[in-house]
């Protein structure tokens, strides 16, 4: 039997571990899920601003 | 009235045969010197029509069979005759008769469209040919543009594709071979616009870049061949049921620390949560994030 860890985000946040984004995250074998935090929807959008910009 | 024009007016309504045989016949009498104007002008009228109707076939317009009353109606065919072949040597030279390679930001801006893009020779795309190519381009149908074309777009050369499609007006993209794609795809299709992506063919050198997808918030359709053997970030997409099934089909077995990302939205309007369990439980080394 094998099981598959999975990680939910609360209402406004989004989980990261700094490299992977999502409300619902489902771990792959090996990866822990306390590797994973939280940060809130407007600070995900700012992330991806920052790198849009740093990419253009 | 003159013998000429008197044969003139009988052309108008009858054909200049015609006019002549009425003029034979006696229908109108003329003396010797008359006859002689009259057969020289109908036969300065002859060589004249024979001149343009050769004229017109050199020009590829279907003219020899045609009678004299052709020419009003030809005169269309010739302008378009005249178009084709400007636009045939716009190509050539823009393609290089087909040897450019070179294709970074070829198609760029909105003057590039479903009319204007007719292009005459296959597209081979050499290392860095993908590189904003079709950037903000006003190409609403490239698959079809080149179907109806009949030439090809080449990709399995290419390395580098940042922001080939990126703000552009393309819905319907058609095969892409990304096989060779390991330099960059960022942005690649970066677009609102993007409806159906025909194919990517992608195999474990395939970089499925930083913001590959990014808002490509329309794109529904997507199909997958090869391999998925680095992190894709697809979650701005509304994927139907078909196509979340062809990624997760094409995730490498064999990967280890690579992610999906999906829309969140999207995974729940195609699949029931037994249903989903069981098809992430067959790519165990892949995390899966709904964003």
């Amino acid at each position: 039997m094998k099981t598959r860890l999975i990680i939910y985000a609360d209402d406004g946040m989004v989980l990261t571990n700094g490299e992977i984004f999502g409300k619902e995250i489902y771990l792959a074998e090996g990866m822990s899920a306390e590797d994973f935090y939280e940060i809130t929807d407007a600070e995900y959008e700012e992330i991806l601003s920052e790198v849009i910009q740093e990419e253009n | 009235m003159n013998i000429a024009e008197t044969l003139r007016k009988q052309q108008e309504n009858t054909g200049y045969l015609e006019g002549v045989r009425n003029v034979l016949m006696g229908v109108i009498a003329p003396t010797g010197g008359a006859l002689t104007t009259l057969i020289h002008e109908a036969t300065a009228i002859k060589a004249a029509t024979d001149a343009i109707r050769e004229k017109l076939v050199e020009y590829g317009v279907s003219a020899m069979d045609e009678t004299i009353d052709f020419l009003p109606q030809k005169i269309d065919d010739v302008y378009d005759a005249g178009k084709q072949i400007g636009k045939s040597e716009f190509w050539d030279k823009y393609q290089d008769y087909g040897n450019i390679t070179q294709y970074e930001q070829a198609f760029v801006g909105d003057r590039w469209n479903d009319e204007t893009f007719t292009p005459k020779y296959d597209m081979n795309l050499s290392y860095w040919g993908g590189n904003q190519m079709f950037y903000k381009c006003g190409i609403v149908d490239l698959k079809g543009a080149l179907e109806k074309c009949g030439v090809t777009l080449n990709t399995k050369n290419c390395h580098a594709f940042n922001g080939c499609f990126q703000d552009s007006k393309t819905k319907i993209i058609p095969i892409l071979d990304l096989t060779n794609a390991d330099y960059s795809t960022n942005y690649m299709f970066a677009t609102k616009a993007v409806e159906t992506i025909e194919k990517i063919i992608s195999s474990v050198n395939t970089n499925h870049g930083t913001y590959m997808f990014q808002n490509a918030t329309a794109l529904t359709d997507i199909t997958f061949e090869g391999v998925i053997a680095k992190n894709i970030d697809i979650h701005w997409s509304p994927l139907s049921k078909a196509s979340i099934l062809s990624i997760i089909e094409h995730l490498s077995d064999t990967a280890s620390g690579q992610t999906l990302t999906l829309s969140k939205a999207a995974k729940e309007a195609a699949f029931g949560d037994t249903e989903w369990a069981e098809l992430i439980a067959t790519k165990p080394n892949w995390s899966v994030s709904l964003a």
